[in-house]
């Protein structure tokens, strides 16, 4: 073996190291601080895009404000690395208005320290023990459930505090935990609001629904969302019959034609389909490929429906289906929202499109731990002694009870007073694509667009 | 009941799907029958594939075929140079097999990380007018973008048959193929024809990776994924040292998939090919089409 | 010489207690990195068996891992079991596991053996997926027990002690095996068959046998996996990708030697998880590159791994020296 092998692998390896030591911004490497990140691609966007001047100027805080690590655990990489990355925009816009002091009642700085969990339990509880190390007093993630759940059991034994904006899976709250809190809904709420939803709409344009369908991908998101749509199907639907249900592997499918024809043949009046995005996409072309249309194609959960990507996949073809969804800019168009569309016009400016369902969500997460840790600052918690403020950030949270309209974005509130602190006033709304975008169908009240039920179908 | 009208429909959707399988698999199948190497990142070359005609289509609005031989030749490049770097320096070591898995799947964990960091993971798509124009007969419906998916994967292995059999070069890999010691000592450049075979192997996958992005939702760094297991499945069925055989057992494999679905739900269906899938590599190791091996 | 052999003694026991006393003055960070190069230690070693000393290249271990730790975890949480006895059991349901695929062994080689054992994997994924009233389907299990008599622990410290303790377990247990009669004949088979059984081996059942030790041993790391993780799904723990870093990391250390599997798990493992600590807050993905072309040169240059490379080191400087 000789010397000139070795010393090209160490070169290699250095190179690499190096490229992206300084791609990253040599500054820091271990911590980012969100102002500054931010406005670097403010920046970036401004001299690319060539923007009038940006409003986003940090008034630069008085001297004495406090700094606050959070822990962001969040799929960079892997397979949920897009669901990921749009996540990590809401909480980074959130942290930047926190920092620039949108927010009166919140009076510290927050910096966030963000991980990457690669979609991997194991990654993510090291990446966990990692921001424990660093001093974060809370951890906000991790999008996937099945990342979620591991690591918030460990967050639970170092006892810090966890919220979960995002992940859907029931138990995540069902363990009894004491650290962790969910600010969004679980995966039987989202079931809940769907057929509630689902069952106004039909009434108002006075359908009688007999059949129903319910195809799902099968992994957790689809399995519990699923569950709770046949728990409490007759309770909306009290005369509907489920006529088809069947799952498939999300990943490794690569034709949907049997199911279509399947659901062609019993022809049922609603497909409730609970999916990620290709399936979903899948699903739609197959069904024009069969020419078949159902009364409603409803997503339920919000899964692949409610990304702009359906649409920009899909086009036309995309009219007409439901889909759930956690926020949409019609919100700002309703009195009780429109106070929040400057949230939304900081979003566009940073990342040149509305803001979707995923980054509202983690948003909110990110200003719920915020006013809980104001809330443990008001209390005289010191924020050095670390172990102690965890603690008290805990207590807070489980004080929190903020009123409908008080929350930024979402016409709900959040109640984390209750045992479980699973947040149950947490809802879902309903969405339907018309001319290629979505249009919030219910609750009427936000609804500026009246449901087209039953779609026309192909035509 | 699904009437049955809606069988033949599913039987001609099926067959267009294993026609695909069988072009995803061919680059796969012409390596590991030439050089007894796997090539581990078949399916992230495809997916670079499905880059390419994003790229391509929405950059210069070219039309997505044409971006299939731009893709072609594209990744016949990106093939030699991953032959260069990862297949030639250990293929004829002892082990040989192992290392080349171990060696592409480096690439692999490589070029997906690079389509992360350059791409992004936002899920991309092109337009085209042939995903949603259809042509039907006999009330069967079809895309027109599937139909053509089909048609290349048909002309494609009757083209890379013909190729080995009545080209030098190709004849050159032939041989190669079935007996490398005497290739050696006939005179090929053994090492010339393996590039070459892997550059070509490599192409194929990329052009596959256009037509399958022409109907396919998804282009994003993971998306090579699924058809590589479907790929595997093809070559194994196939057995090695056929080409026809590809496209029959693409076929035959995505019409028994069609059709396990209607008998047996989708959840039984995987658990379905898996089993008969160990079953054949077990009972017959050279596959449906191959002739039998020698002991490696 | 006695000399030199008193040195090589004295090196390994200043190295058993650095990495005993480790925890004390690492924190928790450092502890988890190292904790979980250990289990991977002990996972490529199990493969080692098979993999390296019986030349059959399985990228189905993952299955192995998912039946032990669904073993364990099942006993643990429907009957109470606790994992110091259920790992057995474990390793024995992951064993007989091993023997099908010892008897696949049989009949496919090379990359045929590779793919099959893929598609075993698979299998068993769906299979835990598929039964649901027995595994939890793709809800999986959490380990909701807690105290150390479930195996369950509550610093990050006890789980190193235990991964270590594992690892040096399958470090003695692959010296004994490299040196049995057993292991001679599972090397013999692998250089060559016909030869092997010319001399009187059972090629058959050293084969079976030698696929169902590899995947007890691994069977039972399912069940430390478990026990560290707290939480299991078939399609989380079924992973290829697990499946493929087993094997990478014995073949990068030096596959059919004892010190293969922890020298590669001690640089694969820290340096992927390092470097997405150092980089996956930033740019997603850069740590997979430098992981990949680690993979890359260290299997292209170094063929035989970095322990074969040490010992050849070794050895000309030895023969030098005479």
């Amino acid at each position: 073996m000789d010397t000139k092998t070795w010393i090209l692998a160490i070169v290699l390896l250095i190179v690499g190291l190096l490229v992206g030591y300084f791609a990253a911004g040599p500054s820091q490497v271990k911590t980012i601080t969100t102002t500054k990140m931010v406005e670097k691609t403010v920046t970036v966007t401004k001299t690319v895009a060539g923007t009038t001047p940006q409003p986003t100027q940090t008034t630069t805080a008085p001297a004495k404000k406090v700094e606050v690590k959070v822990g962001i655990l969040l799929p960079l990489s892997g397979g949920s690395a897009f669901s990921g990355q749009e996540d990590l925009r809401g909480i980074q816009l959130a942290a930047l208005h926190i920092n620039q002091s949108k927010y009166p009642n919140i009076k510290f700085t927050m910096k966030l320290v963000i991980a990457d969990t690669q979609t991997k339990q194991d990654v993510a509880v090291t990446e966990l023990r990692r921001l424990a190390q660093e001093g974060v007093v809370a951890i906000i993630g991790a999008y996937n459930s099945a990342v979620t759940y591991p690591s918030a059991a460990e967050a639970e034994r170092i006892g810090l505090p966890y919220v979960v904006p995002e992940s859907v899976s029931d138990k995540i709250t069902a363990q009894g935990w004491k650290y962790v809190f969910r600010t969004c809904a679980n995966a039987s709420k989202y079931a809940y609001d769907t057929l509630w939803a689902m069952a106004d709409i039909a009434k108002a344009n006075g359908v009688e629904v007999k059949s129903v369908a319910l195809i799902y991908e099968n992994s957790d998101f689809g399995v519990t969302t699923t569950e709770g749509l046949k728990k409490y199907l007759n309770k909306f639907f009290p005369n509907a019959k489920i006529v088809h249900e069947e799952s498939y592997p999300a990943e490794e499918i690569t034709s949907m034609d049997d199911m279509v024809a399947k659901l062609k043949a019993e022809n049922p009046d609603i497909v409730f389909h609970v999916a990620y995005l290709k399936d979903a996409v899948l699903f739609v072309q197959t069904m024009k490929k069969l020419n078949w249309y159902p009364k409603a194609y409803v997503g339920a959960g919000a899964g692949g429906q409610t990304r702009v990507e359906f649409i920009e996949q899909l086009g036309a073809d995309a009219n007409y289906a439901y889909t759930q969804t956690e926020w949409q800019p019609d919100f700002l168009n309703s009195k009780a929202l429109a106070k929040w569309a400057w949230i939304n016009e900081d979003f566009k400016k940073l990342y040149g499109r509305d803001m979707v369902g995923s980054s509202a969500l983690n948003y909110v997460g990110t200003y719920v731990l915020a006013v809980a840790i104001q809330k443990a600052l008001d209390s005289g918690a010191n924020p050095s002694d670390i172990k102690a403020f965890r603690k008290a950030v805990r207590d807070a949270l489980e004080t929190i009870k903020i009123p409908a309209g008080e929350l930024p974005l979402m016409p709900w509130g959040v109640d984390l007073t209750v045992p479980n602190h699973q947040n149950p006033e947490a809802a879902v709304a309903m969405a339907q694509i018309l001319e290629g975008r979505f249009r919030v169908v219910w609750p009427i009240e936000f609804a500026p667009v009246k449901a087209v039920f039953p779609a026309p179908g192909w035509g | 009941m699904v009437e049955f009208s809606a069988y033949t429909q599913l039987l001609v959707s099926y067959a267009i799907l294993g026609g695909v399988y069988g072009l995803t698999a061919l680059g796969l199948s012409l390596i590991w029958g030439v050089m007894k190497a796997v090539n581990w990142a078949h399916g992230d070359f495809l997916m670079v594939g499905m880059y390419t005609a994003f790229w391509t289509v929405t950059l210069f609005g070219i039309d997505p075929y044409i971006a299939a031989i731009v893709a072609f030749i594209l990744l016949g490049l990106l093939g030699m140079v991953t032959h260069v770097i990862a297949i030639e320096p250990v293929v004829e070591k002892p082990g040989g097999h192992e290392a080349t898995l171990l060696t592409t799947l480096g690439i692999s964990v490589i070029l997906e990380s690079l389509a992360l960091i350059l791409w992004s993971p936002s899920p991309r798509s092109f337009q085209n007018v042939y995903k949603s124009t259809y042509i039907e007969v006999f009330g069967i419906r079809t895309s027109v973008a599937e139909a053509i998916a089909f048609a290349v994967s048909i002309v494609a292995i009757v083209a890379v048959d013909q190729f080995l059999k009545r080209v030098r070069i190709g004849k050159a890999i032939r041989a190669v193929s079935q007996n490398p010691v005497g290739a050696r000592v006939v005179g090929i450049d053994v090492p010339r024809i393996r590039l070459m075979t892997f550059g070509l192997g490599v192409a194929l996958a990329g052009m596959a990776g256009v037509l399958v992005a022409t109907f396919y939702p998804n282009i994003r760094p993971l998306a090579g994924y699924v058809w590589d297991i479907a790929s595997y499945v093809v070559v194994i069925f196939a057995g090695l040292g056929t080409i026809y055989g590809v496209i029959f057992a693409g076929i035959i494999i995505g019409v028994t998939e069609g059709l396990g679905t209607i008998v047996f739900s989708n959840a039984f269906r995987q658990i379905l090919v898996y089993v008969v899938f160990l079953t054949v590599l077990l009972l017959r190791p050279q596959g449906l089409f191959g002739k039998a091996l020698r002991r490696v | 010489m006695e000399f030199k052999l008193a040195w090589k003694w004295v090196v390994i026991a200043i190295l058993l207690i650095l990495a005993l006393i480790f925890p004390l003055f690492a924190d928790e960070f450092l502890v988890s990195i190292l904790m979980q190069a250990y289990l991977w230690a002990f996972l490529a070693m199990s493969w080692d068996v098979i993999g390296g000393y019986g030349g059959q290249f399985s990228l189905g271990h993952a299955a192995f891992i998912a039946l032990g730790a669904y073993t364990s975890t099942i006993l643990l949480e429907s009957y109470g079991v606790s994992p110091w006895i259920g790992m057995w059991a474990a390793g024995l349901v992951a064993g007989a596991a091993g023997a099908l695929v010892g008897v696949a062994s049989l009949r496919l080689r090379g990359p045929f053996f590779a793919l099959g054992t893929i598609a075993f994997a698979e299998l068993v994924k769906l299979l835990l997926l598929y039964f649901k009233g027995i595994t939890g389907g793709p809800l999986g299990i959490l380990i909701t027990k807690s105290g150390p008599e479930y195996m369950l622990f509550e610093s990050q410290a006890h789980y190193y002690y235990l991964m270590f303790a594992l690892m040096i377990a399958g470090l003695l247990f692959l010296k004994w095996f490299e040196a049995s009669k057993f292991g001679i004949g599972l090397v013999a088979i692998r250089e060559d068959e016909e030869a092997a059984e010319g001399v009187g081996i059972n090629v058959y059942r050293t084969k079976v046998i030698g696929a169902a030790i590899s995947a007890f041993l691994t069977g039972i790391g399912g069940t430390i996996y478990a026990q560290w993780i707290h939480f299991i799904r078939p399609d989380i723990i079924v992973k290829l990708e697990y499946s493929t870093q087993i094997a990478a990391i014995d073949v990068v250390g030096g596959a059919g030697t004892p010190y293969g599997g922890l020298i590669g798990a001690l640089i694969l493992v820290p340096l992927s998880l390092y470097l997405n600590a150092i980089f996956g807050g930033m740019i997603a993905g850069l740590s997979l590159i430098l992981y990949g072309v680690v993979l890359l040169v260290v299997v292209v240059m170094v063929p035989g791994g970095i322990y074969g490379l040490v010992r050849r080191k070794w050895l000309s400087r030895k023969k030098g020296g005479e």
